[in-house]
């Protein structure tokens, strides 16, 4: 899941990182105001370098021959909440792309985005949701697996997206999306499963340590989560910025280039023909221009595929918001007995 | 100045009380080793005195002041307090940050942190690990440099907990050393009571959350029956050999 | 489990060129940040099809391995995990963009596996030019030079936390593994019925741990804001070689300084 940097443009990879810094600036504003927030930074870092550790361990799955390994945005937030989690992770992902070469420096903006955010934010969304009415083992097994699956998705989502805006593949938005997303939701169980084991674990021997989101901060989760859709809307509109820039500056680039390597003007003209047809009729029709632009074919799947991105968004966006409603409707009763 | 007044102590939602009634006071210079079994309570004293735990009944007086919150800052400026766990105690990448990250945070000037750096590091005797990586240290060099962290707050009180659980022969003996070669009041933990033996002239036997004895070390050392009776043994050094 | 041992094999290796590393030591961490991520945003906003630029590229990063006598023998381990991720999406150029451009001898070079090799070179060299920097500055210095960019210190803190304890559990997890698999030989991973407790007493004991770190410091007087990062000034040396080092990128990045050769030689 972690992108390397040959796999983003600079644009791409500049706006994940305007993208995740605003989270991580707003998330360490948000830890300021915590009560034990002197408290929580040492345990930040601990814990990111025990989740670092951790997901060096394999763990065999029953019946196969492969293995999973850990969670470790949802892991982390369940302990110490989605903010501080949040903040952890992103250390371990800097210190992952320095000495592992998993990720890299422009690339950490993208994957801090794709595994944290998703993963902290998200994943606490819905451990919160579903610990709505108390803790059981049932709800953390349930939690978890749903956790993974839909962050895990909505990383694997992303990474798509996000590759296919920097140009450097051929693969048509749909294939790409296809490959990703089924894969993704295996890993995704078998992450969730192996959390789900750990956090058990843990609410066994000490259940006070699981982060139930309903304490004292209720308050305040109610305004950030809001907060948290407005920038999740504001980066839609960012990366199709960025999109649409990309698109804008590529046809011209791509000509010269194979002026560059060949110097045949013959096969430029023909690619320039070829490719403004093709543009013709993605313009009217795609969200996501420029990845493919070079048979007719592509084409259709292009339009295809702005669909199915459109319809993702707005499934997203309305979970979301259900979410968000949910919890409003609970603060309401609960000011209401009181 | 020590002094303990009627001080009970339970953690936090637990009902058994951790500690109960516990009387005594530690003047200036003074080396003082709390001895017990597993689970007595050494610890929770030294964590009472350091103020990590607030909740208690009675008073605890250091230096005059008394350890509640507003006075902590002050007070724990005077404390240099070891830990058992020396990974705990070094967060630092390097020996040097580490030593320096007190006098630092006590808003010192650059010469002056680099000063009392070096000065602890010097005391020790391991100016030559300065630029080590922490996890490049063996067990003995790492408790070592711990020592050296409290030392550059150039505390009037040493807290030990106990110290030597890591240490081979040789290093324990360095370690004994340099605790005798330190000024100022001393208190250490331990079950190692040769260690006891060697360093404090007084110790304080504690058992089932109450203080037994307060004495002289010779005495209570070389008393098999209260030391058996309480969950420990004599020291090795005084055992006699059988056979 | 090799990936533990390997882990921590690689923190020492670096760990240990980093702060032997005569030349580049006296470079300032900030200015060896700055360039490295320069190259890699220069590197990666080449054209797709641009495959001399990006092979021009390589000058910077051979002529760091000449001065800075750094190896790249190791950083090649740490290659396969991207490149097979590369190579995947990379391989569907070749088969979607079959447009003829040339032939070499009587083999036809599409530019499809112009595109793919352009990706993998580019793969390999934004890896190798993070590489070098890591081995040419420890993490304190990393994070001296995040301090300069005003990274917040929470994160430079928490940077620094992980980077402290991730060995300390890296090993603690290497002796658990060692003391699981003497008494289940034969088994690759952990068992299902033991990820739970495994993992999860570990677990419990890092949250004791964060603890007593945390009142280890304040018992020190630990507060974040006033928490100290050293922040050096950059010297004129290293602006100098800021300096040259940029200008070199520029030259090989904007400059078609291998067709001009090439030119000049036919």
């Amino acid at each position: 899941m972690h992108m390397a940097d040959a796999m983003l443009s600079p644009v791409v990879g500049a706006t994940m990182y305007v993208a995740s810094g605003l989270v991580a600036a707003y998330s360490i504003r948000k830890i300021r105001k915590e009560e034990d927030f002197k408290k929580k930074i040492p345990t930040m870092g601990v814990m990111g370098a025990f989740v670092f550790a951790t997901q060096m361990v394999n763990f065999t799955i029953p019946g196969t021959g492969s293995s999973g390994h850990l969670c470790g945005g949802l892991l982390l937030s369940s302990i110490l909440g989605p903010f501080a989690g949040f903040l952890s992770m992103i250390g371990v992902l800097f210190i992952q792309s320095l000495f592992f070469a998993d990720g890299g420096i422009l690339a950490l903006g993208a994957n801090v985005w794709n595994m944290a955010f998703y993963g902290c934010f998200i994943g606490s969304l819905i451990w919160k949701f579903v610990m709505k009415k108390g803790m059981t083992k049932g709800r953390i097994i349930l939690a978890s697996l749903i956790g993974c699956v839909v962050t895990l998705q909505l990383g694997a989502f992303s990474v798509t997206l996000e590759t296919l805006a920097s140009g450097i593949t051929e693969l048509p938005f749909r294939t790409f999306a296809l490959t990703m997303q089924p894969i993704h939701l295996v890993i995704g169980l078998i992450e969730g499963f192996i959390t789900a084991t750990v956090l058990c674990f843990i609410y066994e021997a000490r259940p006070e340590m699981l982060w139930n989101g309903t304490q004292k901060t209720e308050q305040q989760a109610k305004i950030s989560y809001k907060k948290i859709i407005v920038i999740l809307v504001c980066l839609f509109i960012l990366i199709g910025g960025g999109i649409s820039l990309l698109a804008s500056s590529n046809p011209d680039g791509l000509e010269w280039s194979i002026e560059q390597i060949t110097g045949d003007t013959e096969i430029e003209a023909r690619e320039d023909r070829a490719y403004e047809t093709a543009e013709s009729i993605q313009s009217a029709t795609s969200f996501l221009p420029d990845y493919t632009f070079k048979s007719t074919e592509s084409t259709i799947g292009t339009s295809v595929s702005g669909i199915v991105g459109c319809a993702i968004t707005v499934a997203f966006l309305m979970v979301v918001g259900y979410v968000i409603k949910m919890k409003r409707k609970k603060g309401n009763t609960v000011n209401e007995q009181n | 100045m020590i002094e303990l007044k009627e001080v009970s102590f339970s953690y936090n939602g637990s009902k058994r009380q951790t500690l109960s009634h516990m009387d005594f006071k530690i003047e200036e210079g003074e080396s003082v080793g709390i001895i017990g079994a597993n689970g007595a309570g050494k610890s929770t004293i030294l964590k009472l005195l350091v103020g990590l735990e607030l909740n208690y009944q009675g008073s605890i007086m250091i230096n005059h002041l008394k350890v509640e919150k507003k006075n902590l800052q002050e007070i724990r400026q005077k404390i240099g307090y070891v830990f058992q766990d020396s990974d705990s105690q070094l967060f630092m990448p390097t020996v040097y940050e580490d030593v320096a990250f007190a006098p630092r945070n006590y808003g010192f000037s650059k010469e002056q942190v680099d000063k009392r750096t070096t000065q602890a590091l010097k005391s020790i005797g391991i100016e030559e690990l300065q630029d080590r990586q922490i996890y490049r240290l063996s067990g003995g060099e790492k408790k070592l440099a711990s020592i050296a962290t409290v030392l550059s707050m150039k505390p009037d009180i040493l807290i030990f907990d106990e110290p030597t659980i890591a240490l081979d022969p040789r290093n324990r003996r360095r370690f004994i050393n340099i605790l005798n070669s330190l000024n100022g009041t001393k208190i250490v933990t331990s079950h190692d009571l040769d260690l006891i033996y060697d360093t404090c002239d007084r110790t304080i036997l504690i058992a089932d959350r109450k203080m037994i004895f307060d004495g002289d070390t010779k005495t209570i050392l070389q008393n098999n029956d209260l030391l058996e009776s309480n969950g420990l043994e004599l020291p090795l050094s005084l055992q006699k050999r059988e056979r | 489990m090799n990936k533990i041992d390997n882990a921590i094999k690689t923190i020492h290796h670096m760990d240990y060129q980093a702060n032997y590393n005569t030349y580049f030591k006296k470079i300032h961490p900030f200015v060896k940040l700055l360039t490295t991520i320069i190259y890699i945003i220069l590197l990666t906003s080449i054209n797709k099809y641009h495959l001399v630029t990006t092979l021009a590229m390589s000058i910077y990063l051979i002529l760091i391995s000449i001065i800075g006598d750094v190896s790249i023998k190791n950083a090649i381990k740490n290659l396969k995990a991207v490149l097979l991720l590369l190579g995947i999406l990379g391989i569907a150029n070749p088969i979607l963009e079959t447009n003829v451009i040339t032939y070499i001898g009587i083999i036809p070079v599409t530019i499809g596996m112009i595109s793919m090799f352009t990706l993998l070179l580019k793969g390999i060299f934004a890896i190798l030019a993070s590489y070098f920097l890591i081995l040419t500055t420890s993490i304190e210095e990393i994070c001296f030079a995040l301090k300069m960019t005003h990274m917040p210190n929470i994160l430079i803190t928490v940077v620094m936390l992980i980077y402290r304890y991730m060995i300390v559990f890296l090993k603690e997890v290497q002796r658990i593994w060692v003391a699981y698999q003497m008494r289940a030989p034969k088994q690759k991973g952990v068992q299902y019925k033991a990820w739970g407790s495994l993992i999860g007493s570990l677990m419990l004991r890092s949250i004791d741990r964060a603890q007593t770190v945390y009142e280890s410091m304040e018992l020190r007087g630990f507060h974040p804001d006033t928490f100290f990062i050293p922040k050096e000034k950059v010297d004129k040396k290293s602006w100098t070689y800021c300096f040259f080092i940029l200008i070199l990128l520029i030259i090989l990045r904007f400059i078609p300084i291998f067709e001009i050769i090439g030119n000049i030689c036919i």
